[in-house]
């Protein structure tokens, strides 16, 4: 494991795509930024949407950092060399939620920025406002997107060891993150008698971004804190089993 | 070194191959020939645990399974393409696997690499790929090298200098097995021959024997053909004619030889007829397909 780990992350950090991540991120926080004229609080606490659009570069990211084993052929190497195959898959995970953890790191430290050169000291980060000051909402947003950054790592990798086709994955995890909520909401809201079963379906761990800062989106989830986090980490875990069983079985 | 018994492989539910046994000595060159689709590579990935498979594969006494690959610690592979990661350089993608730096540096010198192994990969012609697949097979000081088409994509002089370096890798101890459609590069190292067809291994000797037996008549000519057809029919020799040479069988040409020499007649020429390396191929091949069919 700990072989297969330093030699991920040795793969990871010579590519590209970490600084075409990063800099994807930079773009769409200022993006998000500008395209509003005068950024308000409930923006500057998501991190100028930072968890939406990393949750996007992720997607992208992790099935890329999988799928090229098998475009570059190299995955019959990493296999034969390597008597536990898990050894490979989890080592890529980690090497995810690392980069993932420096991500969101990133997004705070641009958040800061953007707020500072876009309103000043018009929403002071210690203010109290609703449940908590400003800088509290913006750390538990950035908790809340990364237990669902481990959620859609796990999808992403799960999808990529079952189709294969990089592009593919990133359509079905742009629509499981913009059309999930709805979907599951809606579904919740024509079914309400099933809604006790409805309230688990994976499409409605998306909620998790921002119920950690914001109770009242448990209306939405009905699901509570603790509920819709472990629901998460649940959700990631049965994922990263199927697509671990799946990686170690496909034919190379 | 590598010993393989009735291994079969399935992939789904059919059988690709078939009850194959053979082994593979230190030092030696195997070559294994087949056409498309006879099991070649399958063969070469259920040896590196990469199939399901039944049997037993075992290197230096250590069994090989699906989910045990510790005997393959000292074994070096190419199977099909060069694995080779395009963003990083070739020497990044060495180090990617090297375990010793002073081994890795000798074999880009050897290989003649030096000029382009800090490039990144992704830039390499398919010849220059080729090698560094090769390269990274030959890492570590191999007990056993498998190498799937090694000359695909070489210029002559690269593939000149493989050979070479495949006889000196096996000189020093290593074993190899390769796979090539180019049987007159293969027919040039190799020192045992296994002949697959159909997933069935239909010939497993060593390349010598193997020629010999294709070659089973000599072409003779002499300084003074008539003496010796005389010579020949007072000693019951038994010869054909063909054009200005007589054809002896190939198990009297020591005894031909002194009996010329004994008699002072010189020799011009005697030399092995028969058929040649790729003929024998294509005919044990046909031969096998028409046994099949008559089952």
């Amino acid at each position: 494991m700990k072989n297969s780990l330093k030699q991920e992350l040795y793969k990871f950090r010579h590519q590209r795509i970490p600084l075409y991540g990063g800099i994807a991120l930079v773009v769409l926080m200022l993006y998000s930024a500008v395209s509003s004229s005068n950024p308000s609080r409930m923006l500057i606490a998501q991190g100028f949407g930072a968890g939406q659009w990393l949750t996007i570069i992720m997607i992208a990211i992790a099935s890329t950092f999988v799928a090229m084993e098998y475009q570059n052929r190299t995955i019959m190497t990493l296999f034969y060399k390597n008597s536990n195959k898990s050894a490979i898959y989890f080592a890529k995970f980690i090497v995810m939620l690392i980069y993932g953890a420096l991500m969101s790191l990133l997004g705070l430290v641009l958040t800061f920025v953007l707020k500072a050169v876009m309103v000043g000291s018009k929403y002071s980060w210690g203010a109290m406002y609703g449940q908590h000051s400003l800088l509290i909402d913006l750390l538990l947003n950035t908790a809340g997107f990364y237990i669902y950054l481990l959620f859609i790592i796990a999808v992403a990798f799960l999808l990529i060891t079952l189709i294969r086709v990089n592009a593919a994955v990133v359509g079905i995890g742009l629509v499981i993150i913009f059309m999930g909520a709805e979907f599951s909401s809606l579904v919740m809201s024509a079914l309400p008698h099933f809604s006790a079963i409805i309230k688990w379906n994976p499409l409605n761990m998306v909620f998790v971004i921002n119920q950690f800062a914001n109770s009242s989106y448990e209306k939405y989830s009905n699901l509570s804190l603790p509920q819709i986090i472990i629901g998460n980490l649940i959700y990631a875990v049965i994922f990263i089993a199927i697509g671990d069983v799946l990686f170690k079985s496909r034919r190379v | 070194m590598l010993r393989v018994r009735h291994i079969n492989t399935f992939i789904g539910r059919k059988k690709i191959i078939k009850d194959v046994s053979f082994q593979v000595n230190p030092g030696s060159i195997v070559g294994l020939i087949g056409p498309n689709g006879a099991g070649k590579t399958t063969i070469m990935k259920t040896i590196l645990g990469l199939t399901k498979f039944t049997g037993n594969i075992s290197v230096e006494d250590k069994n090989v399974t699906e989910n045990n690959h510790a005997a393959l610690t000292r074994v070096g592979a190419l199977i099909e393409h060069p694995a080779i990661y395009p963003f990083l350089t070739g020497l990044e993608n060495l180090k990617l696997y090297s375990l010793d730096e002073a081994d890795m540096n000798n074999i880009v010198s050897m290989l003649k690499m030096d000029t382009y192994i800090n490039t990144k990969s992704k830039g390499y012609s398919m010849g220059m790929k080729q090698k560094l697949g090769i390269a990274i097979a030959l890492l570590n000081k191999p007990q056993l090298v498998i190498l799937d088409e090694p000359m695909n994509g070489l210029d002559i002089e690269a593939t000149i200098l493989i050979r070479q370096i495949i006889k000196q890798y096996a000189a020093q101890g290593s074993a190899f097995l390769i796979s090539s459609h180019v049987l007159g590069e293969l027919q040039k190292v190799m020192t045992n021959v296994l002949l697959i067809t159909e997933g069935k291994i239909i010939v497993d000797e060593p390349i010598d024997e193997f020629n010999r037996v294709s070659r089973q008549q000599y072409h003779l000519l002499t300084e003074d053909m008539p003496a010796t057809e005389k010579l020949f029919a007072e000693n019951q020799i038994p010869v054909t004619k063909s054009d200005d040479y007589l054809v002896i069988p190939h198990e009297l040409s020591y005894q031909v030889q002194d009996l010329l020499y004994s008699h002072h007649i010189r020799l011009v020429e005697l030399s092995p007829q028969g058929l040649s390396f790729e003929q024998t191929v294509v005919s044990l091949l046909q031969q096998q397909r028409r046994q099949n069919h008559e089952k």
